[in-house]
């Protein structure tokens, strides 16, 4: 029987070998400061992207087809994806932020995603591979 | 035709300032914080529908609804009745150009207006109690 440390280095190992994917994930927070936010006049809107490392992997769950080429100013395939991260870099906690999103990046633009779901996969206790469900905003 | 935007930060402050025990909250899409577009517990939810621009000399309008949701069916009807009566106390308020929200400016020989009737609709919601009241804020702009 495997122990769950052993499981998460086989999971991590797998998802490696599946990437890496089209695009480059990234964690992105959004903090949003000054002004007035009552009326959303002179705010200052700052977007942190910390790169995912390891990458995860991720599929699109729904059949929608991209309107336009994804450049930085058309909207990209707005559809929920499923992305699926090993465990030996983040964590839940690193989803849960209210201002926290993945953004997809190419050399096309890029791709902003609003996390619904967290769904992490326990063996013994730990989670071993943290599945997040995630809407597409657009670029 | 700015004026309608200064219709919205007007009537907003309007009820947030002159109601401070209460939560002010303005339902509208934003990227940058999506919650903005959900609804808010505890809160006055306002949402602003039509805007219907009219020229010079002309009544320009634009559609408000005021949801207010508690967890509490009194403290709810509590709330709408202090809108109320806010509302009624007087039925305009001065334009206000708020682009530096830290020193708005009164906009001259201009106001928003809105009528004396205001009607609560009971929405029926499983987890709290939800009361949403049409009105239409007319401006008018020389």
């Amino acid at each position: 029987m495997p122990s769950a440390k052993s499981l998460i280095t086989k999971v991590s190992a797998a998802i490696k070998k599946v990437g890496p994917m089209a695009r480059t994930s990234y964690k992105r927070v959004v903090t949003i400061t000054g002004g007035d936010a009552l009326i959303g006049r002179a705010e200052t809107v700052t977007n942190a992207d910390t790169l995912f490392n390891p990458q995860p992997i991720y599929r699109q769950l729904g059949h929608r087809q991209a309107m336009y080429l994804s450049t930085s100013t058309t909207q990209l395939v707005a559809d929920d994806f499923k992305f699926t991260f090993p465990v030996t870099q983040v964590r839940v906690a690193d989803f849960e932020g209210a201002n926290t999103y993945i953004v997809l990046k190419d050399a096309n633009g890029e791709e902003r995603f609003r996390i619904l779901y967290i769904d992490p996969t326990d063996y013994q206790g730990l989670d071993v591979v943290i599945s997040v469900f995630a809407r597409s905003m657009g670029h | 035709m700015a004026n309608i935007r200064a219709t919205r930060d007007t009537f907003l402050h309007y009820l947030n300032d002159n109601l401070p025990a209460l939560t002010v909250h303005n339902l509208r899409v934003d990227k940058n914080d999506p919650k903005l577009n959900e609804i808010m517990l505890n809160a006055i939810n306002i949402t602003f529908h039509n805007n219907d621009f009219s020229g010079p000399s002309n009544l320009s309008q634009t559609l408000v609804t005021i949801d207010v949701v508690n967890d509490l069916e009194l403290n709810a009807l509590d709330q709408a009745e202090q809108i109320t009566q806010l509302l009624f106390k007087a039925a305009y308020a001065p334009l206000m150009d708020y682009t530096n929200p830290l020193a708005p400016v009164q906009i001259a020989n201009e106001r928003l207006f809105w009528n004396l009737s205001l009607g609560f609709k009971v929405v029926h919601a499983e987890n709290f109690f939800h009361m949403s009241a049409l009105l239409h804020i007319f401006v008018h702009f020389s």
